[in-house]
Order: C-alpha cells, then structure tokens, then sequence
C-alpha cells in the first residue's frame, strides 16, 4: 500500500478511536490533530496522488468502519 | 470556544475555561468558585467526561490510542524504537505543503529524537517500524497499530509508556486504559 494511502488511513483511524475513548476530547483538540491533519492529507492526496489511490483510501476508510461496528 | 449561548453561559463553556487556566489561576479562582461543583454539573449526561486530559493511554482493536504531555514525546518515540527494534524506520509527514517520505536508520532516528527532542512537535507523521505504525498528530496524540508479536506484549510496552510519561502502573489485563487529569491517575481494567 502507498504510504499517502496508509498515512491517509492512519489519520481517519485516529479519528474513530477518540469517539471509543472514555471521555470527550475538546473540539479544539480534534480539530487541531485530527481534523487538519485529515484534511492535509486529502490535499496531499489530490496533488500527488491518484484515481486509484483515492479508492484505495476508500476503501481503507471503509475497513476502519468495520473495525468500529465490532469494537 | 465561544462562551456565551444567548444570554447565559453554559457551565460546559466555563469548565473548559477553567480548564484551560493555570494551576496558580485555578488556585485563586477556587477561593471564589465551587470548581467541584462546576465540574459536576458540567458532565454531559453519558457520563462521559469532557475536556483534553493530561495523560491518556488506552487498549485499541489493534494497538494503542495515546495523549502524552509533548515534553514526554521523545521519551515514547525512544521506547517505541528500543522496544520494536525495527531494521529501518519508514516516516511520511503530513506537511500541508508536500508529503514526503523518509527512510532512516534505528541509529539516525535516535539521534535526531536525542539531538532535536521537539522535533515532531509541530509535525503530522506516520512512522513505521517493522510492521508497527504510529500516526502522531503533533507528537503527543498518537494511535499505535501493533504487529502480532508487539500486540503479545502490550500490556508491558504500555505499563513502559506510563513509566516513560513519569507515572507507575503494572498492567495486567488484555483490556484497559490509564487517565490523568489532574494529578492522580485513574485505571480501568477487564
């Protein structure tokens, strides 16, 4: 797997382990490591990367999902 | 944030003011405020506690999620390399300008973390050592995606990680997290 792919990933995975977490991290908090992160790599994604990789990132997206459905 | 909904003030916006206060500013406020009695009824109704603790590490499906103090990211970062053991170390950062890709050396990641213990502070990474993946939003939010044998073995790196933040606890069940909001560590195991 590309690396702007699995970091991509990494970054939305980070996202859906704060919402398993005991407590209730601040907006600025998930804005600010996970939110604009996610959103760098996107940009990161769409200069660099490409069709393939996107779908790829999809479908990695949807991989974390089911991760969170059986958590 | 902004603090005022309407015309009032929602005890959810002061808690996370007070907060955001000083230790000393904390101190002073207590004198005037009941900040237990803020806190309390500033809880949301799940229970769940709201606000940035100082120290957060806990049991993912595949690893570990952590919040450590930035000025203890190089200790973790030196951990995770004694402890992995990994030949060479993969790094993609997430700058907003251009992602790139390195690939260095146990030795030339020891001495940059040892050299430049800040270095990832204001960084977005991905780091990968021998099938280990540790995404770090500014060095001190980090999801860590252990390998089958690291994944043996987490109980002991994280009882590590604690040591390394400059807190004490053992873990010894396959599920748990350690949480630090003021000073005193609070443990859940199963």
């Amino acid at each position: 797997m590309k690396r702007i792919v699995k970091s991509t990933i990494s970054f939305y995975r980070l996202l859906i382990e704060h919402s398993l977490k005991p407590y209730e991290a601040s907006p600025q908090h998930l804005l600010k490591r996970m939110l604009l992160p996610l959103c760098g790599q996107f940009n990161s994604l769409i200069k660099h990367g490409t069709k393939n990789d996107a779908w790829n990132v999809i479908q990695g997206f949807a991989n974390e999902c089911k991760i969170l459905k059986h958590d | 944030m902004s603090v005022n909904q309407g015309s009032s003030v929602s005890p959810e916006a002061v808690f996370e003011l007070i907060n955001q206060m000083t230790a000393y500013e904390k101190e002073e406020l207590s004198k005037l405020l009941d900040l237990k009695a803020i806190e309390k009824i500033s809880q949301p109704e799940n229970g769940r506690r709201r606000g940035d603790p100082k120290f957060y590490l806990g049991t993912t499906a595949k690893g570990l999620n952590l919040e450590i103090p930035a000025e203890k990211s190089a200790n973790v970062f030196l951990l995770f390399l004694k402890e992995m053991a990994p030949q060479t170390i993969e790094i993609s950062f997430s700058d907003p300008e251009e992602f790139k890709e390195v690939i260095v050396t146990p030795t030339a990641f020891q001495d940059l973390i040892e050299s430049e213990p800040e270095y990832f502070h204001s960084r977005n990474v991905l780091i990968e050592m021998d099938n280990n993946e540790i995404v770090a939003s500014g060095g001190e939010c980090m999801s860590v995606l252990l390998n089958p044998v690291m994944m043996g073995q987490r109980k002991r790196l994280a009882s590590k990680i604690v040591s390394a933040c400059g807190y004490t606890h053992q873990f010894e069940r396959e599920q748990f997290y350690a949480i630090v909001w003021d000073d005193e560590m609070e443990i859940r195991e199963k």
